[in-house]
């Protein structure tokens, strides 16, 4: 592993100074992508699946869809819970345990952005109203951590959606009879997530590991597919001004759009 | 969930169950032979931060293992002053079975944690590491029946790959009863319908069992024939732990000479 | 399978048979059980025919953990008059996924006399040491060598690195100059 926060603090420096003359350390441009590289599928037993590579970030979804009761106030939709699991083996720094802030937030910035954009047409997953509806899992696992665990997760929650199936059904008498043949979710929005980190008063897109942990702050921004924001967060301990945003912001959108290219074929 | 899962009798199914799961000319519903291996793919080195790590695919199973350590224990009351600790944690995804499962560790999932630790430890080299944690990580992404065998063969490999001295692989395999056959590596399906299952650890050179489980009804003579039957699987398994090794540092090195 | 099939360079795993006690001595990288010699790493063997000893020559990487003798870096945590307790976090070049603590007694900083440990560094910094003696289950550390010490700096008034000039390490943005038992190749980057 190089990136011990020894070497951090020592390369510290030399990560500011490249990043303000519009180089990285890894030989990328300020606003360039590592390789993504998505499967999708790869897991059976799941509704939906896929497995993102964003460089060595390994991030795994599966989506699952059980019956379950709708919210009070929405009885007439289907219901979306998105967890994300730092399990230990992804990095020295996670340990086991019920799931931290990090987690939480990383699951709460990914439903944020599934939610807000409408991506699941959450009415067409109703079966009786106020009574019985579709509960669709998303439950993010994270495999390998080398930096920006949220852009990664995006793209493979966005990617197990449209990867997923559900079965047939007919209502009879308030039991549900499961019928032959699988029908896709109903998609109808594409949200994806650009995160930013901001090193020595510059933006960066697609932080790796030893710039998250030299970052001053993070924004990340999540574009629909008309390019219009669905959700955002700051993080970190720093501060951004309204132009470094409003820059964030265009440059998501571009970045989004090639993004998602990757993503949603055809 | 709504009833996807096929309804089935429980145990002690009549002869004339149509849903027979071995047909006459001895293949299995999934069309092994009694003795024969669910397909297996092993992969060693396939994380980039653990010290160790491993992934299996027998059958349907997918399985990740990554070892951390030896390093310094925390909390350090609990290390050990004349070797290391070797802690295991066996997880399942939410989206592994059929129905989610909660991320919280279950009770079976803490039980598989530590028979799968007890069935690696004598095969490392504990006492070299006082005072210092080997952190086995097991996550099943997919299951289907015997994944604490294969967590126990993908561990072993993920153990080998941190560098940590051992006296030999551990290898597991089940075996168990089903329609009243004896049948080895079974899946989720013959496990729940059948009469017995076996679980087992060996390490194959040493002839030593360092795993071994069982439930459901067999008589003293199945039972040693079923721990037989899991041993030869044990062995046809260690082949593909060898290979899947080799193949990682045999090609690591010839790339290094190039 | 038959003792003298073993060639130097095959291939083997942990618990490879190498060989019996009667025909060769077990070498590194092996172990013996009821007479038998193993294997207990991934490797390739060495058959030393003129000696007689069998041993496995890695191929993993081995295991980062600090014995006496090893040349490890790593973080200050902590300074006292006499000591100094450094988080361990390389072990020769392999870095670590954990980390170990070792300690520096003023004693041993310096073939010199050293008046207190806070002229040898300070909490953060980034040391290089050797172990010395790994007693009590404590790893005891020397930096009594040119390549032993303080290789990064950080000013104790505002945090910022320390730069190495005319002998004297002056911090790089308040200027305060401040005293370390810094190495020959202080603030080169080699961990």
């Amino acid at each position: 592993m190089s990136s011990s926060p020894m070497v951090v603090r020592v390369k510290q420096k030399r990560i500011a100074e490249l990043i303000s003359s519009g180089k990285r350390l890894d030989g990328r441009g300020l606003t360039d992508y590592r390789e993504v590289k998505l499967e999708v599928g790869v897991i059976e037993r799941a509704e939906g699946s896929a497995r993102v590579r964003l460089g060595k970030t390994e991030v795994m979804v599966g989506t699952k869809i059980e019956v379950g009761q709708p919210f009070p106030d929405v009885p007439n939709q289907g219901v979306l819970t998105v967890n994300a699991e730092l399990v230990p083996l992804a990095s020295p720094t996670f340990e086991p345990g019920p799931p931290d802030e990090n987690s939480i937030e990383l699951a709460r910035i990914v439903d944020r952005g599934i939610r807000e954009s409408k991506a699941i047409e959450l009415e067409k997953l109703c079966i009786e109203p106020g009574k019985k509806v579709f509960v669709v899992f998303i439950d993010i696992y994270v495999l390998n951590h080398d930096g920006n665990l949220i852009d990664a997760s995006s793209i493979a929650a966005l990617a197990a959606l449209l990867n997923t199936k559900m079965f047939n059904y007919e209502v009879e008498g308030g039991e549900i009879k499961v019928k032959p043949g699988y029908t896709p979710l109903p998609i109808k929005n594409h949200p994806i997530a650009v995160t930013f980190a901001k090193i020595n008063d510059k933006l960066i897109v697609d932080p790796w590991l030893e710039e998250e942990q030299v970052m001053e702050t993070r924004l990340t921004i999540t574009m629909d597919k008309d390019g219009k924001i669905c959700a955002m967060q700051k993080g970190g301990h720093g501060y951004f001004t309204l132009q470094q945003i409003l820059e964030a912001v265009k440059i998501a959108r571009e970045k989004a759009e090639e993004l998602r290219k990757l993503v949603v074929r055809g | 969930m709504p009833k996807r899962k096929t309804e089935k009798k429980k145990l002690n199914i009549p002869q004339k169950n149509p849903e027979k799961l071995i047909a006459k000319d001895d293949v299995r519903i999934d069309g092994r032979k009694l003795d024969e291996l669910r397909p297996v793919k092993i992969e060693v080195g396939v994380l980039g931060n653990a010290d160790g790590s491993a992934y299996i695919e027998q059958g349907k199973n997918k399985i990740l293992a990554a070892v951390y350590g030896p390093k310094e224990v925390h909390p350090r009351h609990l290390a050990l002053p004349d070797r290391a600790l070797l802690r295991c944690r066996y997880h399942m995804a939410p989206f592994s079975v059929e129905e989610r499962k909660s991320p919280a560790p279950s009770r079976r999932e803490v039980e598989l944690s530590k028979v799968i630790r007890e069935a690696l430890e004598p095969s490392v080299f504990v006492e070299y590491y006082p005072r210092t944690s080997i952190d086995i990580f097991i996550e099943v992404l997919q299951a289907d029946g015997g994944t604490r065998c294969a967590a126990i063969t993908v561990a072993s490999l993920a153990l080998a790959d941190a560098g940590i001295p051992m006296r030999d692989l551990v290898v597991a395999c089940a075996a168990g009863k089903v329609d009243g056959r004896l049948v080895v590596d079974l899946t989720d399906f013959e496990d729940k319908e059948g009469e017995a299952d076996v679980p087992l650890a060996l390490m194959p050179n040493l002839n030593a069992i360092t795993l071994l489980q069982m439930d459901g009804g067999l008589t003293v003579d199945e039972f040693e024939k079923a721990v037989n039957l899991a041993i030869d699987g044990c062995r046809e398994l260690y082949k593909f732990q060898k290979e899947a090794l080799k193949s990682k540092y045999v090609a690591v090195k010839e790339a290094v000479e190039e | 399978m038959s003792r003298s099939e073993r060639k130097s360079g095959q291939f083997v795993v942990p618990g490879d048979r190498l060989g019996v006690i009667e025909e060769f001595t077990s070498g590194p990288g092996t172990y013996v059980e009821h007479g038998t010699i193993y294997s207990k790493t991934t490797g390739r063997t060495l058959m030393d025919t003129l000696n007689k000893k069998v041993s496995v020559y890695p191929l993993v990487q081995a295991v980062g953990v600090p014995r006496v003798g090893s040349v490890v870096s790593g973080q200050v945590l902590d300074v006292k008059s006499k000591v100094g307790v450094l988080r361990i976090l390389n072990v020769g070049k392999r870095s670590l996924s954990g980390f170990f603590t070792g300690i520096l007694h003023i004693s041993d900083v310096s073939p010199s006399y050293v008046e207190t440990m806070f002229s040898v560094c300070k909490t953060g910094d980034i040391m290089r040491a050797k172990v010395i003696s790994d007693k009590n289950r404590t790893f005891y550390l020397s930096t009594a060598d040119k390549n032993l010490g303080v290789i990064y700096a950080f000013c104790s008034q505002c945090g910022h690195v320390m730069l190495l000039r005319r002998q004297r390490l002056e911090c790089s943005r308040c200027g305060n100059i401040e005293e370390r038992k810094v190495t020959s190749d202080y603030g080169e980057g080699a961990m």
